[in-house]
């Protein structure tokens, strides 16, 4: 089950950093979600401890230097089980309080903001391949928003039910903010080069079929499905009388 | 690129129907909005009252109706759009249906 854009990056520039956008906006729509992990263990590790030491580099009050990786597996109910925790728990909220922060101290540290980006393009309006539309009120408000990179896995809703399917999509919600956390960071780095943002090595895991619960600032668990999710029903042909 | 909508005609009736995130960020702009506030002025409260419960808070379009755009929250979404009612609370489900929640902010 993937992510699908409205459109194909490839034929769109985004200035300085057109090249890492296009990479970013590819890889987020390679994810396989929830399917099982064909990556080692290893493999996923490395990613995600370039991640840290990165985000470490970056806020060293908010991260811990080291980072000790567990590893889980199962299938819906101990993925759940790891979602639940995360949502629950209120001392540690890895995505809004210390990724987040993270992103905005770094754009806050390069100058740069969504309306400063946006300042070229027209008003209340969109085009295929803008990632940020501005709208105008009559009271002459304005307000920038993202609007190019959708967070609805195609098929989720048709394969999975009741607690399986609210916890895929919390995942995803979850996730889908690292990939704008990847895009600003390169637009406020006004640059292609990835090597230094955080949130890059972070999709690279969720392209790897791993995917991380961070528990607290220097504990995470990479988890991998054994089974795919199930597969469509299949149309039932009623006996002709 | 954004999705063409219609609104449900009924309001959805589930008493837990935002998160306490979510909660937490409507009341936040419900405070700062003036009476009789359009939707350029609820589009801006709502923007602050995220940025001052989320570091880095962001609203996407979320999909468009006849009116204009439906702004909101992308995992929950949760947002906002403008009406011959006034600016309304909505939700978008993931396959696109979109359903009242409530008033947001009222005309005159």
């Amino acid at each position: 089950m993937r992510i699908t854009l409205g459109f194909d990056p490839r034929l769109h520039q985004y200035g300085d950093v057109t090249a890492s956008v296009h990479a970013i906006l590819q890889a987020w729509c390679e994810v396989d979600w929830f399917e099982p992990s064909r990556s080692s263990d290893e493999a996923a590790a490395t990613l995600f401890r370039q991640h840290h030491a990165r985000a470490y580099a970056h806020a060293p009050d908010i991260f811990a230097a080291d980072v000790e990786i567990r590893f889980a597996q199962g299938s819906w109910s101990e993925f759940g089980a790891w979602c639940d925790r995360v949502r629950n728990d209120h001392s540690w909220d890895w995505k809004f309080s210390a990724l987040k922060a993270m992103s905005f101290r770094h754009a806050k540290a390069r100058g740069w903001s969504r309306e400063a980006e946006a300042r070229n393009l027209p008003v209340n309006e969109t085009r295929p391949g803008d990632l940020l539309v501005r709208f105008s009120a009559p009271s002459g408000a304005e307000i920038v928003m993202w609007n190019g990179v959708p967070a609805h896995v195609e098929g989720l809703d048709e394969r999975l039910y009741g607690d399986a399917r609210d916890h895929a999509r919390f995942y995803v919600g979850f996730a889908h903010s690292d990939v704008i956390d990847c895009l600003e960071w390169q637009m406020a780095e006004g640059k292609d080069a990835l090597d230094e943002d955080p949130f890059w090595p972070l999709l690279g895991c969720y392209r790897a079929g791993l995917y991380p619960f961070s528990l607290d600032r220097g504990t995470v668990v990479l988890f991998r499905f054994v089974d795919g999710p199930p597969a469509l029903p299949r149309a039932r042909l009623l006996r002709r009388r | 690129m954004l999705r063409s909508m219609a609104l449900a005609a009924t309001i959805d009736p589930r008493p837990l129907a935002l998160s306490a995130r979510d909660r937490r960020i409507v009341d936040h702009a419900l405070r700062t909005l003036p009476p009789g506030a359009d939707f350029g002025e609820a589009l801006r409260a709502l923007r602050d009252a995220v940025a001052a419960h989320i570091p880095n808070g962001r609203v996407f379009v979320l999909g468009t109706t006849d009116a204009g755009p439906i702004v909101g929250s992308i995992v929950s979404g949760v947002g906002i759009v403008d009406s011959e009612r006034g600016v309304e609370l909505v939700r978008v489900a993931p396959g696109g249906a979109c359903a009242r929640l409530g008033r947001f902010a009222g005309r005159g």
